[in-house]
């Protein structure tokens, strides 16, 4: 399938995820019968539990075994499977727009914005796109239609990185924004204070969301390979840092090993997902990896 | 600083290199854009103020190692002002060894000078030498530096038969003047036949190449030597072996030692030294020897070791002879003189029976003189007559004492020279012939020369004035032989004919002595026709007194008359005279003038290689009242003794010693004259001159040989300059040549009384000096192994700058490693 006008969603890409399916491992809520357990009660085959009847029941959903057990008028209730309103957020600030690669890490992330968009909506969820940086800068509720999809690709294809990260004040807005129970897949550098991020992230978490968190990072970012003396010139703030960086290679690595364990280990314990994406990893193999682990822990 | 291998440091270039790839290979930090610096440290652990620093450390330890590296190869030197300073390991040792005659003394059974020999060969020993003679700049490996300093001058001439050996040396002097003598007594006359002429003179050339030939051409096993012509400033030798071999041959010397002098001398050849170590090593017995209570000059920074050679506790009896004294300096030819000796027993032990023999030239007399036993500090007067019997100019005297006990004998023998006067051959020409002997013009002319006794009828005589006198009449002159007298007096001649006038011409031109007493009856204008004359005669005065009224006191022809005739002088009256008036011809002086103005009264004048002297005055009393003043008499012998006789002063004063150098001025006109050292004889190749015969202190008489010289009679100092002590004396005339001559001097007055001053004084005189000073006692040799374990080694500095840029490479591969492991981390 070609989605026209989206430079961001590649048909070689998609031919390598057959089959692929996102599935939410917490119950959402959708307006339209999907495929997702949904904390609401319909007509799926999964027998949940019984009610006695009540007047205005269908009588269709009555046992009529227990009732020829028990003598009284029980109705069945089955499990309801609704749609995936998945929302991606997707961090667009300067220290985004930073790789050594063959793209940004802000490219990273809008090829897997595009591509899992497509694969929601491929299965007949939704998919919806917020875009921020300090603040929201486009917010696209899901929906599962393909102009839709088209929409958040053109909208993948306009964005422009700027501004400084602020995960945990978008995190906090968004959990207050988005009523509907579904699937937060946050898309970002996560170039912020850790514990405001996780103390955000678990306002999703009380939301009933499902979160997902990629946390995307660029190879020279985890192993600072450089050698040669340079002055190190920060995206976000423009400050300035002489440095040797092959004196300072191993300090530097564990300390961003520290940083990504520590946001590791605070969201694994509130049971959000965690994913350390590097840029030389194949967008395709991410995905693909990530989520058929995640349907397999599901089932 | 001075570097010995300078061409290394243009080495120093390749400093350059790393700096240049420093400068190439230089970070300039560009500009990198990250993500974020909040993992970054902003300390300048690992900043890059940390990088600069090393790469700056990396820049220095490879710039370091590469100047230390080149510096090293280049092999630096200081000069240093301290001992021990920072330099080579090579040393500088000067040793003053003092060979002043109380070095002679016994102790043990051995000379103190023997004994201080052993203990400047230990220190010898201990320096490191190079094979052979070499210069400093160009070393190589050479280690140690020494030189030996006699304080009582240079030991003599090394001879050797090794070619070799001295074409080194000639190398290592070249420009030099130098002669190339060769061993009286390894010169054979095999050995001169089996060679020519060539080996009976030696060689003295300051052409190398002409030398070198020489010492080619000598035959095998002839010992030479080669002697620097002129005065040599001692200077360091890499050669130790040459040093010991100056230390082997030196020897006691007769004259005191100056040791001032000597360690002034060691102090300026070791400030010329850039070795780490410069030591002065002192070696004396701390008697007299002009040690003084003076501070040393110039020998700050140096270091001192002063050896002090402990003399024997008791001196015993030691004669001496402090003096000879003639009743004459000069006599004739066979006449007697009586000398007297002193001689003085200075030891502590009154003297046994000694011998006092005495050598009169080259023959030693018969009878010697017997010296009673003398007590201690006693003296005694010795008189002996020695008679004039030789052909010589001057008579070469030497008296010797032979003692059995004596502890000292270098104050045994004294020499001392008479003066020996040939008689002065004189012509009188008489101008007027007459019956009466008083009638004749010569008559008191010759009564002025020569006096004849009472008893003596001739006509002739001698007289104690040294002048032979015959006379003549002036028509007769043309028959005489004239080169039979060395000066004619002309007395009252009127005219000459021209046959003798042409014959006193060429016998004045020849060097003869001409006096002209013209007298009244003398035709003017005839002798103004001889036109070699040194006035011309005006006019006759008569009738108008006159006397004479000044003599030039400079003038040799009249030196002494002065004062010898005292106000006499104005008694030479007369009222006859003929005005002069001197030519302008060199040479020409007037030496006596008349009260007249302008009246010259004696007028001296040079014709070829003779003087002629014209008088206005005559001579006999027909013209004037001059023959009958004492001062006639005075004035005539001293200008007949000056024209015969020329007066040459005495080349070597009775009281001259050893190390001063005795002189004689030779004037051109004495071709065959004799100064008191040498005469100048004619030979084929050319004028040479043949040395008197000296007479060594042990008596015996050392056969004369002849030098050769390439020019002839040129006026200038010919120079006697011995070795102080030594049984040869090297003569030597200022571009001429050398040759070696036998001689013994006279001692000085101060050694033959020991004085020994006390070591601590003596090493504070080297104050500004490290100064460490030692008893030389019994062990002479370890004592002087102990002064040389005391020559600091030093520090090898080109060794310390190899280590050094071994260590800066080193460090900078450490410092690499290390910066290049971080990086790859």
């Amino acid at each position: 399938m070609k989605t026209v006008g989206s430079k961001f969603l590649d048909p070689d890409l998609l031919a390598k995820l057959p089959n692929l399916e996102v599935v939410a491992r917490k119950l959402v809520r959708g307006a339209f019968v999907g495929y997702h357990k949904s904390p609401d009660f319909g007509y799926s085959v999964e027998l949940v539990d019984h009610r006695e009847y009540a007047p205005g029941d269908d009588l269709r959903s009555v046992d009529w075994r227990v009732w020829a057990r028990k003598d009284k008028y029980y109705v069945k209730r089955f499990e309801m499977e609704s749609q995936l309103k998945a929302t991606i957020i997707l961090d667009s600030s300067k220290s985004m727009d930073f790789g050594d690669g063959r793209m940004t890490k802000l490219a990273y992330g809008s090829f897997m914005a595009a591509t899992i968009s497509y694969l929601l909506i491929h299965q007949n969820d939704m998919a919806g796109l917020v875009n921020f940086d300090s603040k929201v800068r486009t917010y696209i509720p899901p929906r599962g239609s393909r102009q839709h999809l088209r929409l958040i690709l053109h909208a993948l294809a306009g964005i422009k990185p700027g501004g400084s990260t602020n995960v945990s004040a978008v995190c906090h807005h968004l959990a207050d924004t988005i009523k509907t129970r579904g699937m937060i897949i946050l898309i970002s550098d996560m170039l912020d204070d850790p514990q405001s991020m996780l103390t955000a992230l678990r306002h999703f978490q009380h939301m009933k969301h499902d979160v997902i968190v990629f946390h995307v990072l660029d190879d020279s970012e985890l192993d600072l390979p450089y050698n040669e003396l340079a002055n190190f010139l920060e995206l976000e703030t423009g400050s300035r840092l002489a440095l040797d960086p092959a004196g300072f290679r191993s300090v530097y690595t564990s300390r961003v090993a520290a940083f990504c364990g520590e946001l590791r280990e605070g969201l694994l314990k509130t049971n959000i997902d965690y994913n350390l994406v590097r840029t030389s990893q194949p967008i395709e193999t991410t995905i693909s990896n990530f989520f058929s682990f995640r349907a397999r822990r599901t089932r | 600083m001075n570097f010995l291998a300078v061409g290394f440091l243009f080495g120093l270039a390749a400093v350059a290199v790393p700096v240049l790839i420093h400068l190439i290979h230089r970070q300039r930090y560009p500009d990198r854009r990250f993500t974020t610096l909040r993992f970054f440290d902003k300390t300048v652990k690992h900043n890059v103020i940390q990088r600069k620093l090393i790469d700056r450390i990396l820049l220095a330890l490879r710039v370091l190692a590469l100047i230390a590296l080149m510096l090293g190869l280049a092999r630096p030197f200081f000069q240093t002002t301290g001992s021990g300073g920072i330099g080579e390991r090579r040393r500088s040792v000067a040793i003053v060894l003092d060979n002043s005659p109380s070095m002679g003394r016994m102790r043990d059974g051995k000379t103190l000078f023997d004994r201080a020999k052993t203990a400047a060969t230990a220190v010898l020993n201990a320096l490191q030498s190079n094979t052979g003679e070499s210069t400093q700049a160009d070393a190589g490996d050479a280690r140690d530096q020494a030189e030996l300093i006699l304080t009582a001058g240079a030991s003599t001439p090394l001879y050797t038969s090794d070619k070799d050996a001295l074409k080194r040396e000639l190398a290592v002097r070249t420009g030099q003047r130098l002669a190339l003598l060769a061993e009286e007594k390894s010169a054979t006359a095999d050995a001169a036949e089996s060679t020519g002429a060539e080996w009976s003179r030696p060689e003295f050339d300051a052409e190398s190449a002409r030398l070198l030939a020489a010492i080619d051409r000598a035959p095998a096993g002839l010992a030479l030597a080669l002697v620097p012509l002129e005065p040599s400033e001692p200077r360091l030798h890499y050669s130790i072996g040459q040093i010991r071999a100056q230390l082997e041959n030196a020897r006691v010397s007769a004259v005191p030692g100056d040791v001032r002098a000597s360690v002034a001398k060691a102090a300026r050849v070791l400030r010329e030294s850039h070795d780490g170590e410069r030591r002065i090593v002192v070696l004396s017995d701390l008697q007299k020897s002009k040690w003084q209570r003076e501070k040393f000059e110039g020998i700050e920074g140096l270091s001192v070791t002063l050896g002090a050679i402990d003399p024997p506790a008791e001196s015993g009896a030691n004669l001496a002879i402090e003096n000879v004294t003639p009743t004459a300096r000069e006599v004739v030819l066979g006449q007697s003189v009586m000398c007297t000796a002193t001689i003085h027993n200075y030891g502590s032990r009154p003297s046994e029976t000694a011998a006092l023999s005495i050598v009169v030239g080259d023959r030693v007399q018969a009878a010697k003189i017997e010296i009673p036993p003398l007590a201690a500090s006693t003296s005694m007067l010795v008189s002996f007559p020695i008679t004039a019997m030789t052909r010589e100019r001057n008579l070469l005297c030497s008296a010797i004492l032979k003692s059995s006990t004596d502890t000292f004998d270098y104050d045994n023998a004294w020499h001392f020279q008479i003066g020996v006067r040939p008689p002065v051959t004189t012509l009188c020409v008489n101008g007027t012939p007459g019956a009466a002997l008083s009638d004749r013009e010569t008559f008191f002319v010759m009564n002025a020369l020569a006096p004849r006794p009472a008893s003596d009828s001739a006509t002739a005589g001698q007289g104690e004035n040294l002048v032979d006198v015959r006379d003549c009449d002036a028509n007769d002159l043309k028959n005489q032989q004239l080169f039979q007298y060395s000066v004619i007096v002309l007395c009252g001649v009127t005219t000459l004919e021209p046959d003798a006038r042409e014959k006193l011409h060429r016998f004045v031109n020849d060097g003869g002595g001409l006096v002209i007493f013209p007298g009244s009856k003398a035709v003017l204008d005839d002798y103004n026709a001889w036109g070699f004359l040194p006035a011309k005669l005006l006019e006759r005065k008569t009738g108008n007194f006159a006397y004479v009224t000044s003599l030039a006191d400079d003038a040799p022809a009249v030196a002494g008359v002065k004062q010898r005739i005292g106000g006499g002088l104005n008694a030479l009256s007369t009222n006859t005279w003929i005005a002069l008036e001197p030519d302008a011809q060199p040479g020409t002086r007037v030496l006596a003038n008349l009260s007249a103005p302008s009246s010259p009264a004696l007028v001296q004048g040079r014709v070829g290689k003779g003087t002629v002297i014209l008088s206005a005055v005559g001579s006999h009393v027909s013209d004037s009242d001059w023959p009958l003043r004492p001062a006639f008499v005075i004035l005539t012998r001293t200008l007949v003794k000056y024209l015969g006789n020329p007066a040459v002063s005495l080349a070597l004063e009775p009281n001259r010693i050893a190390g001063e150098g005795a002189s004689a001025l030779v004037p051109p006109e004495l071709a065959t004259g004799t100064p008191a050292l040498f005469r100048l004889v004619q030979k084929e190749k050319g004028v040479g001159y043949v040395s008197l015969p000296w007479n060594r202190t042990d008596g015996k008489s050392i056969a004369a040989a002849s030098v050769i010289l390439p020019r002839a009679t040129e006026t200038g100092h010919f120079l006697l300059s011995v070795q102080p002590g030594a049984a040869e004396g090297l003569i030597r005339e200022p571009g001429l040549g050398a040759r070696m001559a036998p001689v013994s001097v006279n001692h000085g007055d101060r050694e033959s009384a020991p004085g020994s001053m006390p070591m601590a004084d003596a090493a504070a005189l080297f104050s500004g000096a490290k100064v460490s000073a030692k008893h030389l006692t019994d062990a002479d040799g370890e004592s002087g192994i102990a002064i040389a374990e005391e020559l600091n080694t030093g520090r090898e500095l080109w060794r310390i700058l190899l280590c050094a840029a071994l260590v800066f490479l080193l460090l900078e591969t450490v410092v690499a490693a290390r910066s290049r492991s971080e990086t790859a981390n």
